[in-house]
């Protein structure tokens, strides 16, 4: 089916979807025998027929196929990816064999593929992409009507599934999440969040399926109906399930159902079915009531949102100016270049947290690093900001390919800084715009610069707009920057901008206007006051959006600065005379602390970042790395020791220090290693047989280390035999032990068994959560310790009495 | 399931103390403050809480506690189960996502943080066997209460039991498994039972 075919006949009336298919299989036991439902389709086609026809029985419009979990992913752990072209394709076939009896629709059924993406998971997106691509390519080739994208509960998940089906399937494509309580998705999104990205993807009907009960959901749905122009579909699950004694429970009615649904198709829904519990018995209540009723008009929606995987924003009823902070950007910044050149993030992230504080409703991220890869300096800076805030993002580069990257790693519907009137960059900026329903920022220049008067920027403009048609991108997504000029070199500019802005407004109306404000300012004193002055007219203008510092101090409106940008103040001599006397803010002259004093209380802090730095500053003055290693670290290490146990310090602090420790030894043990009265213990770790479970043996590994032990971790889940060959082949002093649980803590028994029995010089050492100094005693370990910190004591020890 | 028993809210200051924080001597640097809160808010997004339980009328034998089929050799629970008639059986998961997490901050030597994420996980698990025990309450009308919780491998309840035990909750249903080790997957899953004493409140 064609998308303006579907278009049109959800125009004229409601489509009846099907009900559960999953809890209907399990009902029947139809699962018997499969290792998955969708294994059906070739071993026992006739149990999926009996579902099918049930519903079309019902009186559904639409059947589902039974390809929920048909992707290489979920295959992959049944031994059936070799089957799955099958799987499918027959799950298609069976479905429309039974569809065309009643004339019905088959929609080809995609979901989760059941881990998370990056950052929640270790899936990369592009995986995922492949994944879907693969699933919707063979759906399309059975010939399926639509295609559905159901139960997703990851925003990410779901725009790689929507750009792969969109690459492979001209059809229509509805697409559903499912919701919690507290309506979002179990991964924070919420119903706008939602909206923003479905409709940005440009699928053709959004809506919810199972989740929390028909009541709920229908407030989500109401919600939906008035935040959106797209058709909708509703398949809420029979109640949520509870299991009790062994057995499923679906708390709802199928009279409640339909009392549901027919207030959810009063406010405007179009489609409707039935998810986990429903029955063909829910369905042909919904037929009855709902089938070939012409839907309820919704009142049209005029919004401009953009969003982040928690959060969406309506830039229509934004407070204006709506502020987007400029900080996160390396320009100019050595420390911040410095940080990223080390592919550091840590200033992008308190630059995030603090202009989000300051009132920031967009975050602009600029990776423009001269000589760095800006592409996956963008990528990580997107995902680590996305962690860590929850506005939008304005995506900022001069490259196509980071912008389309950093698109495509957004979990949300981001803003593009920029494009601007050069037909090439039109060419190469604006399909990625398209391609991800980005809004796009656009600087009115061209390829003869930027042109001095207002006429000119709104004829670049035009051209602008024109190219956005050609790419089929909607006019109201294109946001005009008019171009801020420096008012100390171009006075008569600053009008210039303000008029075009406000002739943008009356032209375009559809389209916002943007300007960069702080440039106004430069080469002039007291910035701020001429920033903050410039707003305050260009808002007068009619200007929408500021990109700045939302840190400062917005509210100035100063009378000479007004007089400088309405060039009535020659040479800006008035404005000169009066702020030059202002007081120049210093920054507070740094107390000098030495790199000695600064290295210890770096190491202390567990701050690892400037570790190396301060190392060789400290061993240009004197080149004596033992001093560093036994008079700063480990007297560092003691400190924290200490602070840890008096309990100032607690755990995590100490895992940083002792990683800070790590950074520290790794530097200078190569320049130890030649002073060959210097040796430090060998240690090999491991967690025992049986136990997979390894956060505290690795806790130890790092603190051993910390401390100059050559630690080598064999891992978690190992054989005593393994153990006991690597002791010897790294000639180790100790072994170091830990078990998690009763059950595994008597393998510690037997490697001191093995060891004995071998007559082997080592010591060997034990903890972890259920294992007691008495135990260890007992089973004949030489070293017991409660706790990481313990435990570097406890090895220093053992390796002494050597 | 009742949707505010999986509306974890993970405490802040609980996350604090499951790391070993104490509340009046420990001074924590404001940039683990700001990690430990953006990691619990990033935490929240992992979480899959599930939950099964059963019930039964106590029957002993031989000194043993029959539950259906089920049976419990172990006098600690017998104690615990000393005044209730009926006896109620949970076992809860948050999902595996954030062993996932876990697992990849392990793999990114991001140990401080794994070590967070385990509390929070920790924190997350409880909160939501609470949740459970106080629904079971309120749903009994009033007069009952619940005893404290009591889990395979404690006392003299033998971990091994943990696989028929899992098997009468039907915890396989909410993806729950078992190692020969005794360990539940996802990690962060708890397995309990309590007895429902009448008059107590």
């Amino acid at each position: 089916m064609k998308k303006n075919e579907f278009k049109e006949l959800l125009r004229e009336k409601i489509l009846i979807m099907d009900g559960a298919t999953g809890t209907q299989l399990q009902k029947f036991g139809f699962l018997k025998d499969v290792s998955t439902p969708e294994e059906l389709n070739i071993k026992y086609p006739e149990r999926i027929r009996q579902i099918y026809s049930s519903y079309t029985a019902s009186g559904s419009d639409i059947i589902l196929t039974n390809t929920f979990g048909a992707n290489r992913l979920k295959f992959k752990q049944y031994n059936l990816v070799d089957k799955m072209g099958d799987i499918i394709n027959a799950g298609v076939a069976i479905a429309k064999e039974e569809a065309k009896k009643t004339n019905s629709f088959v929609a080809g059924d995609i979901s989760s593929i059941g881990s998370y993406l990056y950052p929640l998971g270790s899936v990369s997106f592009d995986e995922a992409y492949s994944v879907f691509k693969e699933q919707a390519a063979l759906l399309r080739d059975a010939g399926t009507d639509f295609i559905i994208i159901e139960t997703m509960t990851e925003i990410k998940e779901l725009k790689a599934a929507v750009l792969a089906v969109r690459d492979v399937f001209d059809g229509p494509i509805i697409t559903q999440m499912t919701f919690t309580n507290d309506g979002s998705t179990v991964t924070g999104t919420n119903v706008l969040s939602f909206i923003a990205m479905a409709e940005s993807l440009n699928v053709d009907a959004l809506g919810m399926n199972c989740s929390v009960g028909p009541a709920e959901l229908l407030k989500l749905a109401q919600f939906t109906a008035k935040n959106t122009n797209l058709p909708i579909s509703f398949k809420p699950n029979a109640g949520m399930p509870e299991l009790v004694n062994r057995e499923t429970v679906f708390p709802g009615t199928p009279e409640e159902f339909l009392e549901i649904s027919l207030k959810a198709y009063e406010s405007g829904i179009n489609l409707f079915g039935g998810c986990c519990g429903t029955t063909p018995e829910y369905i042909k209540l919904l037929s009855d009531n709902l089938k070939n009723k012409r839907p309820v008009r919704r009142a049209l929606v005029k919004h401009h949102l953009l969003s982040s995987r928690t959060k969406a924003i309506d830039l229509n009823l934004l407070d204006k100016p709506i502020k987007i902070g400029e900080r996160i950007n390396p320009t100019g910044r050595k420390k911040f270049q410095q940080e990223l050149s080390k592919k550091i993030f840590g200033l992008v992230k308190s630059e995030a947290r603090l202009q989000v504080n300051n009132g920031a409703n967009i975050l602009d991220i600029n990776m423009g690093l001269p000589g760095a890869d800006e592409t996956s300096l963008i990528i990580q800076a997107v995902n680590e900001v996305q962690e860590i805030v929850n506005v939008p993002l304005s995506l900022d580069s001069s490259f196509p390919d980071a912008l389309n990257q950093a698109c495509k790693h957004c979990a949300g519907k981001p803003l593009i800084n920029s494009v601007n009137g050069e037909t090439e960059k039109l060419d190469l900026i604006m399909p990625i715009a398209k391609r991800y329903g980005a809004s796009l920022i656009a600087l009115t220049v061209d390829e003869q610069g930027i042109p001095d008067t207002w006429q000119k920027r709104i004829e670049i403009a035009e051209k602008i707009l024109h190219f956005g048609d050609k790419y089929g991108i909607d006019r109201s997504e294109i946001i005009f920057d008019y171009l801020t000029l420096s008012a100390s070199s171009s006075p008569e500019q600053a009008g210039e901008t303000l008029e075009a802005v406000k002739q943008s407004k009356v032209k375009f109306p559809e389209c916002k206007t943007l300007l960069g404000v702080s440039n106004i300012s430069f080469g002039l004193p007291s910035r701020q006051t001429i920033n903050s002055t410039f707003l305050h007219m260009a808002l007068r203008s009619g200007l929408d959006i500021a990109i700045c510092n939302p840190s400062l101090d917005w509210t100035i409106n100063d009378a000479y600065a007004k007089n400088l940008l309405t060039n009535k103040d020659p040479n800006a001599k008035e404005y000169v005379s009066h702020f030059s006397n202002a007081v120049k803010v210093s920054a507070n002259a740094e107390v000098s602390i030495s790199p000695k004093d600064k290295l210890f209380n770096a190491i202390v802090n567990g701050d690892k970042e400037y570790i190396i730095e301060l190392i060789d500053e400290i061993l240009n003055e004197e080149n004596n790395p033992l001093f560093i290693s036994n008079e700063l670290i480990l007297k560092a290490l003691n400190v924290v020791g200490e602070k840890f146990n008096s309990k100032e310090f607690f755990l995590p602090q100490v895992i940083m220090a002792a990683e800070a420790s790590q950074v520290a030894f790794a530097h200078i043990k190569p320049m130890l290693k030649k002073d060959k009265s210097v040796v430090y213990g060998k240690v090999v770790m491991a967690t025992v047989k049986g136990d997979v479970h390894d956060i505290g043996k690795n806790i130890v590994c790092a603190v051993l280390e910390s401390f100059g032990f050559e630690v080598y971790d064999l891992g978690k889940n190992v054989d005593k035999e393994i153990i006991i060959q690597k002791a010897k082949e790294y000639n180790a002093d100790i072994i170091g032990l830990s078990a998690l649980m009763t059950t595994t803590m008597v393998e510690m028994e037997k490697i001191i068994e093995l060891k004995k029995s071998l007559n082997m010089d080592i010591k060997i050492m034990v903890g972890g959560a259920p294992v007691t100094r008495e135990f260890a005693k007992n089973i004949g370990a030489e070293g017991y310790s409660r706790d990481a910190i313990e435990a570097a004591r406890v090895a220093s020890a053992l390796i002494k009495h050597d | 399931m009742s949707k505010k028993i999986l509306d974890l809210k993970i405490d802040y200051n609980d996350v604090l103390v499951r790391m070993g924080a104490n509340k009046h001597k420990t001074k924590i640097a404001d940039n683990i403050k700001a990690s430990i809160v953006e990691s619990i808010e990033f935490a929240k997004k992992l979480l899959k809480p599930k939950y099964a339980v059963s019930f039964a009328e106590k029957k002993i034998k031989d000194d043993k506690i029959f539950l259906d089929n089920f049976i419990i050799d172990s006098s600690d629970v017998s104690k615990l189960l000393d005044g209730s008639e009926t006896v109620c059986g949970v076992a809860a998961t948050i999902g595996n996502s954030i062993d996932d997490k876990i697992d990849l901050l392990l793999k990114e030597k991001k140990l401080a943080l794994s070590y967070i994420y385990d509390a929070i996980g920790s924190v997350a698990i409880e909160e939501l066997m609470d949740n459970i025990c106080e629904d079971v309450q309120n749903k009994s009308n009033g007069n009952i209460k619940a005893t404290r919780r009591f889990s395979p491998g404690y006392g003299d309840w033998p971990i091994n039991h943990q696989k028929e035990f899992l098997k009468w909750l039907g915890a396989e249903k909410i993806g729950i498994v078992l190692s020969e080790s005794c360990q539940m997957f996802p990690r962060k899953s708890v397995s309990a039972i309590f007895g429902l004493e009448k008059g107590m409140l």
